[in-house]
């Protein structure tokens, strides 16, 4: 009765750990995926007789011994797709639809996700800018107003703004020296944002 | 320079020529070769790893593979040494050597 009860134990750990295993493995094609955890299933279930067999353990403790050897089954399934041939075997056309289409989404997502952090980059460091040149050129540099209610903000130079212009006819300017503190503030959560952004796509990427 | 990343890196490139050779001695299963491997490099490999070298190595037609039923246990994956396999082994045994001789020669005062 007790061993039935280790063992019913046994196969759900094991089968708990394989199908998460299963569900991570889910870009390559079904047949190969089933045949990986087959060879894992019978490889955990090997090892477990085969230490058990040396008598030093009981079973549960010597299960949870060859899963953490293992490695959890996002990592063990990283590995085995950061190493494997893109394969396509199997339905061809099926394959190449499928890995043509992923791959386009994965480039056009990575070029929204490049021009949205330009973007952030871009207006962060112009609102920095903005901000320290505002004591050095007080009647040029800020925020301005305009008469069909848009605004701009940036440096003028010769009756033009550099940054983004206010339509014209432009009008008064807005904030005065509170651009400074508002220039820093917003520019650096820009950059701070930006390079969140970044880090989490190379993450994501590696 | 880290010298155990080294020494890691450099055992981790020759793993497929590590596995060919295991299984040149014999057919053999997942789990054995893993452990040989384990034992005889002296480095933890990552088991993923290993699973993904069983399957590259048999997409590209060095090693194949039967499913055998076992007495103690459940069925195992037992892979063996294509022709194409051997024939690849002996030219890494090669290219091995040649390699070995090189290292040797630059240890002992560089070439002349």
């Amino acid at each position: 009765m007790k061993e039935n009860l280790i063992s019913a134990k046994k196969n759900r750990i094991i089968e708990d750990y394989l199908s998460r295993l299963y569900l991570k493995l889910k870009t390559i094609p079904k047949s190969e995926r089933q045949e990986i955890i087959k060879e894992i299933q019978s490889d955990i279930l090997t090892e477990v007789e085969i230490k058990k067999g040396e008598g030093t353990h009981e079973e549960p403790e010597i299960l949870f011994c060859i899963l953490e050897n293992l490695g959890k089954p996002e990592d063990v399934a990283s590995e085995i797709l950061s190493k494997s041939l893109i394969s396509f075997r199997g339905n061809f056309v099926k394959r190449f639809i499928s890995i043509t289409i992923r791959n386009f989404f994965t480039a056009f997502l990575g070029f929204l996700y490049s021009i949205f952090t330009f973007c952030l980059y871009f207006f962060g460091f112009l609102f920095v800018a903005m901000a320290c040149a505002k004591p050095l050129f007080p009647s040029k540099v800020g925020l301005f107003g305009s008469k069909n209610g848009f605004g701009g903000f940036g440096i003028i130079i010769k009756k033009m703004l550099i940054g983004i212009d206010g339509y014209n006819p432009r009008g008064e300017e807005i904030l005065g020296f509170w651009v400074i503190p508002f220039g820093l503030f917003s520019g650096l959560l820009l950059l701070f944002l930006a390079n969140i952004i970044l880090l989490r796509l190379r993450k994501l990427s590696s | 320079m880290n010298i155990a990343k080294w020494n890691t890196q450099l055992r981790k490139g020759v793993l497929e020529f590590c596995i060919l050779s295991i299984l040149e001695k014999g057919n053999n299963y997942g789990y054995q070769i893993i452990q040989s491997l384990s034992d005889l490099t002296e480095v933890d490999i990552k088991r993923g790893t290993i699973y993904a070298l069983f399957k590259r190595l048999h997409e590209e037609g060095y090693i194949q593979y039967k499913w055998e039923e076992s007495c103690s246990g459940p069925p195992r994956k037992i892979y063996f040494l294509t022709p194409e396999g051997k024939k690849s082994l002996q030219e890494m045994k090669d290219h091995w050597n040649s390699f070995l001789r090189s290292i040797d020669k630059v240890l002992k005062g560089g070439l002349k």
